[in-house]
């Protein structure tokens, strides 16, 4: 009998110990929006000036960059995150998103659609935070649709790193 | 000492006692005297470390379409600094021969707010504006904002900065990102 009393003491502390080693890697999503703000370029993401924000495990990113040169040259891409996996310092995510853009064309009316998805990951440190993120998309889905891989690149900054 | 040590030992163990404890007492306070001197001079050297990181101005050179381009001046203030950039380039010849001469600058003025702090840098948020010829036939100037970190050591800070301008806002305005590139020394 005391040997089992024994052994379930140790069964309990050590669960409880593993279940905070667990807290401590995997920090629960917050209730507080997250905002950050930087530069992103990617084809299914958009590139510019981008604007991302989380709310527990949801997110948002907005890119957008107007170029005026004699003519109008524009990229829009909106995206929305989906949180899987989040430590300290590292989020791994999903995404899905749309790009419109005139950038790679000579004739300004000509708009080139890429819509897709893939997996993302984000590596902060000290509030700055670099975003990776790759994945499949559909190129020029209104003319002539093509599917080929994405990727995409970001950095921002976390306003509520503190 | 321990000459006479033996020698008075075997005559005056009290005096041989006496005498070895003042020179240890005399050993201790050099020591002391020592260590406080090397303390001091320590504190002297740091004094002027601290001195040095605590100054207002700083100098160094800043390459950026909205804050110039050249040598640089930053004064700053609590939360804020304000950045000077110039350089003037020019020829001119003494004979009658003008047809090389020419006189080119660069002149910025920008404002950079210290939005949020941090142990090696700050994220800022800048304006600032820019005028110069070295692109143009004429002076075109640029305006514009943007964000970016400024990253801190105890002897110098680098600008990294990007924004977004009206370049030419005066004659044939264009609508375009910027980023800007700065290197600065506390004096």
């Amino acid at each position: 009998m005391k040997t089992l009393l024994i052994l379930l003491f140790s069964f309990t502390v050590n669960t409880c110990l593993h279940s905070q080693n667990n807290d401590t890697l995997f920090t629960p999503s917050s209730r507080k929006l997250e905002p950050l703000i930087g530069a992103n370029a990617g084809s299914i993401t958009g590139i510019g000036f981008t604007f991302q924000a989380w709310y527990m495990k949801n997110g948002i990113q907005i890119t957008s960059m107007p170029i005026y040169n004699e003519e109008f040259y524009y990229s829009f891409g909106a995206s929305y995150l989906r949180e899987m996996v989040k430590s300290k310092n590292t989020r791994f995510f999903l995404y899905y998103g749309f790009h419109s853009s005139n950038f790679f064309y000579s004739y300004k009316d000509f708009s080139y659609n890429i819509t897709g998805g893939g997996i993302g990951v984000q590596v902060a440190h000290d509030g700055i935070v670099l975003q990776l993120t790759g994945g499949i998309a559909g190129y020029n889905i209104t003319y002539e649709p093509q599917i080929n891989i994405a990727a995409g690149a970001g950095l921002l900054y976390n306003f509520n790193n503190k | 000492m321990i000459l006479l040590k033996n020698t008075y030992n075997k005559n005056n163990k009290h005096y041989c006692n006496k005498f070895e404890h003042n020179s240890i007492s005399k050993m201790k306070t050099k020591s002391i005297i020592l260590l406080y001197v090397s303390l001091l001079s320590i504190s002297q050297i740091y004094c002027q470390h601290t001195e040095q990181t605590l100054s207002r101005n700083m100098f160094g050179i800043n390459a950026g379409a909205l804050t110039g381009l050249g040598f640089s001046y930053k004064r700053l203030f609590a939360n804020s600094t304000i950045q000077m950039s110039f350089i003037p380039v020019a020829n001119f010849s003494t004979d009658n021969d003008n047809s090389d001469d020419f006189f080119i600058y660069s002149a910025g003025i920008s404002y950079i707010k210290t939005l949020q702090h941090h142990k090696y840098y700050n994220f800022t948020f800048y304006t600032g504006t820019h005028v110069t010829n070295m692109f143009t036939e004429y002076s075109a100037a640029n305006i514009g904002c943007g964000l970016g970190f400024v990253f801190n050591t105890n002897f110098y800070n680098i600008n990294l900065l990007l924004g977004y301008g009206a370049f030419d806002f005066l004659n044939e305005t264009v609508l375009w990102p910027s980023a800007e590139i700065g290197w600065f020394y506390y004096f």
